[in-house]
């Protein structure tokens, strides 16, 4: 193995995929690096575009203006608390369908399952959903951001997979030993699909905190708009200035991405140290199920 | 995406129709019973309260309160501890219409950006509060021939009076037949759509003479690249690549089409001026002129228009047709650097009989509605509440806030962006209000200079550069015929030809000379077997059909 690995042909190989990656990284950080630059850089640099990924003219009034902002540190707060709550069901969700689906003696435990998958390739539309999500009672309330999403059923069939590559002979004993189903999933189960969950709850989080077009149809009250859509209208000031004719109403482009790099922080805060479980989480199920 | 735009405006179409016919059913027996609590308010006893002015005489207060709902734009820009819909200006507003005519209001938050999509939504739903509104004049129609939208004829007539005093020139547009199905926006400062800005310093310095024609202008173009005015980044004419909007060719284009007459004006109105006869003319020399290396090299791929503005402020660019005041941030940094005044207003796109023709925005803004499930005394409250907000007095303490000053000139000044989150007000007041702008002092050219020139953070322009600026543009005033019709070809192809024309003109504009023809005549083909065909022919038919 050594040998190989310090052949030439080996040494070259890995150093064309290392700069390749390197490369990669570098043309994706260059957006991000772009936006914090212009966050930090004085309005007149950039209009001149003299920012490109440095700050030019360096303050941070940017950052004072988007936290001063009552909507933008409402629906920052807002947002994160409605990430963790809907992580959380989501989860529970997920693991409460999972894990008897994963079972082979499940009686029409194939019709469920398929119709689980079915969701996966039909999709009702945005009129439906809002009509439903509408007789439930749930329009211009945090439920219509948590339960229509409560479940992914690609996600549930990746956790189904985690479950099913558990040994059945831990499940015998935890019979013999008296568990009953709830208390078998609860400390058996649970426990060695760990990093499946903490990398379906991270798609999960990602997904709500990154969600807009549920906001966008189900809410409109501005004490529950999430902090992306607060960053879409700010995003979207200049057409929408053009559309009215005025242009008092612009957002600022260093204010704008002062907003995004805050809205930024907590997943890139998350990310690595979670991101150890993400090869092991999903290939638990794949390889072993 | 424009497929997916082109499914959501025929889905749109399909539930609404769906909806108003479930809403026609629910109100087929109601429609005289809406009458009586109008009548019963009228003639309550109640000592008439409203407005001060002598049109709201009509308006009495309601004896039993009526609660109504009004959509609101959300910005984002709510000050601390305060949201869109609760905060010291919604608080006032209500309280003033709580006292007056007895209505609770009830604001509903709706994004901004998404607006329309939302309103699309909740129409179709149900749940759309009782005072809706829209920029969107194929989306009123929409609503309006496909009974989603009440019949406003009456109480208008009964409770207009401000908006028909105050408002009058906006309201044409809101009326399909005899019928009215919305109240229309005033705005208040009267401008064109778009302006043509020079560098009157490199004019001076090649010893020309501002152009006031586009061959004296084409003269200084190349003038600008031979002598490399701006260094080696010379942009004789820079352009933006923006898909959203005809600014970047509309008045140069337009002004090889002649249009005879209205019925032509109305065809070719400014989304289809590129296609208009003689408008190919306007394209070949743009063509050549890009060819020459006159105009922003790849301008379509600057949708977000950074490269303009900074060829602009970095004193590359030499000439711009853009918005009205959208480049003024660009020419504060390019007259601190130059330390002197750089770009100035002009008119240069000379029609063939050696006029101008300057396109003018509609003095109407946005389409206000009530949907049909609104009826009886929320109808009547609704339009109270508008008729209010259009009383100039009223309007004045909205669209400023109560704590508003005044500058010497009479001008309302709102507190600024600080002051404004110290009081609770939120960052746009105008968002309340959604029926008048037409102060005394927006159509003074004077006051608006001396205005403009004292709010200068730092100054980059003189009083006179000011006032040269809004007495040029009040010049050459042209608006296009407009109706309240849309065809049904046009509802269903009309935003699609919008952003596929923005593409032609652009792709034309690009062309390699000797393709020009060719590249001309598939992006026309495209554009026919697209719809545009049917929606020129379908205004034409319209227009005839008027009897003019």
């Amino acid at each position: 193995m050594n040998s190989a690995i310090n052949s030439k042909a080996e040494k070259a190989f890995q150093l064309f995929w290392t700069c390749f990656f390197i490369l990669i990284t570098c043309v994706a950080m260059v957006p991000i690096l772009r936006v914090i630059a212009v966050s930090l850089s004085s309005k007149d640099a950039i209009t001149a575009g003299r920012v490109l990924i440095f700050p030019i003219g360096i303050n941070t009034d940017a950052y004072s203006k988007a936290i001063s902002s009552g909507s933008f540190i409402h629906a920052f707060g807002y947002s994160i608390v409605l990430m963790f709550g809907s992580t959380a069901v989501s989860l529970v969700m997920t693991v409460l369908a999972a894990y008897p689906l994963s079972k082979k003696n499940l009686v029409g435990g194939g019709i469920i399952m398929t119709l689980f998958v079915l969701t996966m390739y039909l999709n009702p539309g945005i009129i439906p959903e809002y009509l439903n999500v509408k007789d439930f009672k749930m329009i211009n309330t945090v439920w219509s951001l948590i339960v229509p999403g409560a479940l992914s059923a690609y996600n549930m069939i990746i956790m189904c997979n985690a479950f099913r590559g558990i040994d059945s002979a831990i499940y015998d004993a935890a019979k013999i030993d008296g568990c009953s189903e709830f208390k078998t999933l609860l400390k058996v189960s649970l426990p060695l699909v760990y990093p499946t969950i903490a990398t379906l709850g991270l798609f999960y989080a990602v997904g709500r905190w990154n969600g807009i077009s549920d906001v966008m149809y189900y809410i409109n009250n501005s004490s529950l708009f999430t902090v992306q859509m607060v960053l879409k209208q700010f995003v979207e000031s200049v057409k929408i200035a053009a559309e009215e004719g005025i242009r008092s109403n612009l957002v600022a482009d260093n204010v704008k991405s002062a907003s995004i790099v805050i809205s930024m922080l907590p997943m890139l805060l998350v990310y690595p140290f979670v991101q150890k479980f993400f090869t092991k989480g999903i290939m638990i199920g794949a390889v072993k199920g | 995406m424009r497929r997916k735009g082109l499914l959501k405006k025929t889905a749109a179409l399909c539930l609404t129709a769906a909806m108003a016919f479930a809403a026609g059913c629910g109100n087929s027996g109601s429609a005289t019973a809406s009458q009586a609590p109008a009548e019963s308010a009228g003639t309550s006893g109640t000592a008439a309260a409203g407005a001060e002015s002598d049109g709201a005489s009509a308006a009495t207060k309601f004896e039993d309160e009526v609660t109504i709902r009004v959509m609101l734009w959300d910005r984002g820009d709510a000050a601390p501890g305060t949201t869109t819909e609760n905060n010291t200006l919604t608080q006032w507003l209500k309280e003033q219409i709580k006292e007056t005519y007895n209505i609770n209001v009830e604001y509903v938050a709706v994004p901004r950006s998404s607006s329309d999509d939302s309103l699309n939504i909740m129409m179709s739903g149900g749940t759309a509060p009782d005072i809706v509104f829209t920029y969107d004049q194929a989306m009123f129609y929409n609503f309006a021939s496909n009974g989603a939208l009440a019949d406003l004829t009456e109480v208008y007539s009964k409770y207009g009076s401000n908006i028909e005093e105050y408002c009058q020139e906006a309201q044409g547009i809101g009326t399909l037949g005899d019928v009215r199905y919305a109240v229309m926006k005033q705005r208040g400062t009267e401008q064109p759509r778009h302006m043509a800005y020079i560098r009157q310093d490199w004019l001076d310095e090649l010893n020309m003479e501002m152009p006031t024609t586009k061959a004296e202008l084409g003269e200084y173009l190349k003038a600008v690249k031979e002598n490399k005015l701006g260094g080696d980044n010379t942009v004789p004419w820079a352009m933006g690549g923006r898909g959203d909007t005809e600014k970047n060719y509309l008045n140069f284009v337009g002004s090889y089409v002649t249009l005879a007459d209205d019925r032509e004006a109305y065809i070719y109105n400014e989304a289809y001026m590129a296609v208009a006869p003689g408008s190919k003319d306007g394209l070949k020399q743009l063509n050549e002129w890009y060819n020459e290396g006159l105009i922003t090299r790849d301008f379509p791929t600057d949708t977000s228009e950074d490269v303009m503005k900074a060829d602009i402020a970095n004193g590359n660019a030499g000439f711009i047709l853009t918005d009205l005041t959208e480049p003024w941030d660009s020419f504060k940094v390019l007259n601190s650097e130059t330390g002197g005044e750089t770009f100035v207003p002009l008119y240069c796109f000379d029609l063939p009989d050696g006029s101008y023709r300057n396109p003018f925005e509609y003095r109407y803004a946005m389409f206000v509605m009530v949907p049909s499930t609104t009826s009886g005394e929320k109808l009547d409250a609704c339009m109270m509440y508008l008729n209010w907000l259009a009383d100039p007095e009223n309007a004045k303490m909205v669209r400023y806030t109560p704590d508003l000053t005044e500058n010497e000139e009479g001008v309302a000044v709102e507190p600024n962006k600080t002051q404004k989150d110290e009081l609770g007000y939120p960052g746009t007041p105008d968002d309340l209000c959604i029926m008048n702008l037409n102060f005394d002092w927006v159509n003074d050219p004077e006051v608006l200079a001396q205005t403009d020139f004292d709010n200068q953070e730092t100054q980059w322009a003189s009083l006179e550069w000011f006032q040269n600026f809004y007495t040029m543009r009040t010049e050459h005033k042209f608006r296009f015929p407009t109706f309240g019709y849309i065809s049904q070809d046009e509802q269903t192809f009309g935003a699609d030809i919008k952003a596929r024309m923005i593409e032609f003109v652009y792709t034309v504009v690009c062309a390699p000379s000797d393709q020009f023809e060719s590249v001309y005549e598939s992006g026309y083909a495209e554009l026919v077997n697209a719809g545009l065909q049917k929606i020129l022919d379908g205004r034409a038919a319209y227009y005839d059909s008027l009897g003019n």
